[in-house]
């Protein structure tokens, strides 16, 4: 029976979860990927983050993208741009 | 506890997860054959578009899979194909609806001939329960959301509340029995095509007026109603763009007097307002500070076009519906979209 129920999937839903990246061993000289989502007052809190990046863990580079809004999803180039890019992205969240 | 039979095709389809918590009808390959041939003009293998939130692709095949599991008939197939063109459509942002941590859901809205031809109910309890049309395609468009798009609750998708649509939310306007043009053709098919409009919604509100008797009187209550939910005095404004649902009695009393719709919108466009004495009001700021009134009042609605009317539900009743949308396009968010129901 259960051989003739056909798949009403439209993705890979039999895939495993996603394993973490590599963590890095220190945040010293790396670049830093700061993805904000677009609420209110995100910018602010990220503007903060990346000083301390820079400050207190020594991070050589902060790239900061955005997406289009909270409800949309980032665009494929500023993913691309992100991955291929940064040692790590940090994606933000509001106020 | 006592066991379930594990050969029973339906435990079995909610062990893999691909229900919305009712039992499903097992997508057996002759009951899919069975749908498809509701559509014979469409290959199964057609790809309609991709839907997110996990970019699953839906082609027509794995359409007519949900339907099937959702209840469907084959007559309204079309209805479900056109719907999933309508969810793979980016301007309805159907991803962002389905994990978004508000009460959101398509409101399918479908107008024209298909609404006789496949026994959807526009009259009494046009938006509940008791009528398989109704009921099923709204319930495939769930599923197509879930099982297609990958928005499964507790996975990506985590809403504080959810929303009670969720298992099923459509409308099919009572055209015989309104006054003014139906929704699809303001939206620009003709009268004689059948179409479905898509609108990001949140939950519901009752407008219960007995005793207004002119129009203005009546599109004020319906205002008052829509003012409780206003969102847009902060920077970020959410539930502006609305779909009012007036009930016949209410279309009529309104239209007595020669009030289009485009009359009734304007006017709730201009009186909708928060004024700077009430204590709920902060100073408009950011996207909404252009929203404001000369009078410095903030607006509940970005334009007048930011209201969808339509006439459903039964003869008896001087009660409408108001249903607030999600985050308005103005914001990149979600913009109603329309898809034509091919028939033949």
């Amino acid at each position: 029976m259960a051989d003739d129920i056909l798949d009403p999937t439209g993705f890979d839903s039999q895939q495993p979860a996603k394993q973490m990246a590599k963590r890095l061993d220190s945040l010293k000289g790396k670049t830093i990927g700061l993805l904000d989502i677009g609420f209110p007052n995100g910018g602010v809190f990220l503007d903060r983050v990346e000083d301390l990046l820079k400050t207190k863990y020594g991070v050589a580079e902060v790239v900061r993208r955005a997406k289009p809004s909270p409800a949309r999803p980032a665009k494929d180039e500023v993913r691309k741009e992100l991955i291929d890019g940064c040692d790590a992205i940090v994606e933000g969240l509001s106020s | 506890m006592a066991t379930v039979a594990q050969d029973d095709p339906i435990e079995m389809l909610y062990e893999r997860g691909v229900t919305d918590g009712l039992p499903v009808v097992p997508p057996t390959r002759e009951r899919v054959d069975r749908m498809l041939a509701g559509a014979p003009w469409r290959r199964p293998d057609e790809l309609i578009g991709v839907l997110g939130p996990q970019l699953g692709k839906a082609t027509v095949e794995k359409v007519a899979i949900n339907a099937v599991m959702a209840g469907c008939k084959p007559d309204y197939f079309p209805v479900v194909l056109a719907a999933a063109e309508g969810l793979c459509d980016s301007a309805l942002c159907a991803h962002g609806l389905s994990i978004t941590l508000m009460s959101g859901a398509p409101l399918a809205i479908i107008n024209g001939p298909v609404r006789g031809k496949i026994g959807l109910n526009s009259g009494h309890n046009a938006l509940g329960h008791g009528f398989r049309a109704n009921a099923t395609i709204g319930r495939a468009i769930r599923l197509i959301t879930m099982n297609i798009g990958g928005a499964r609750p507790h996975g990506v998708t985590k809403a504080t509340m959810g929303h009670p649509g969720q298992y099923s939310f459509l409308v099919a306007e009572n055209e015989e029995i309104s006054p003014w043009e139906p929704l699809h053709v303001e939206r620009g098919f003709k009268k004689e095509e059948s179409a479905i409009t898509f609108f990001g919604g949140t939950g519901f509100f009752q407008v219960a007026d007995f005793g207004s008797n002119s129009a203005q009187r009546l599109v004020s209550t319906i205002g008052g109603t829509m003012g409780g939910g206003i969102n847009n005095y902060r920077e970020y404004p959410l539930m502006s763009d609305t779909v009012l649902i007036l009930s016949p009695e209410h279309a009529h009393t309104i239209a007595k007097e020669g009030w289009s719709k485009r009359d009734v919108r304007n006017y709730l466009f201009e009186t909708v307002v928060r004024k700077p004495e009430d204590p709920a009001a902060s100073p408009p700021r950011g996207r909404a500070a252009k929203w404001t009134t000369a009078e410095g009042a903030v607006r509940k609605f970005r334009s007048p076009d930011a209201i969808i009317v339509v006439v459903a539900g039964g003869t008896a009743g001087r009660l409408s519906v108001v249903i607030p949308g999600w985050v308005s396009e103005e914001l990149a968010g979600s913009a109603p979209v329309s898809k034509l129901i091919r028939l033949e």
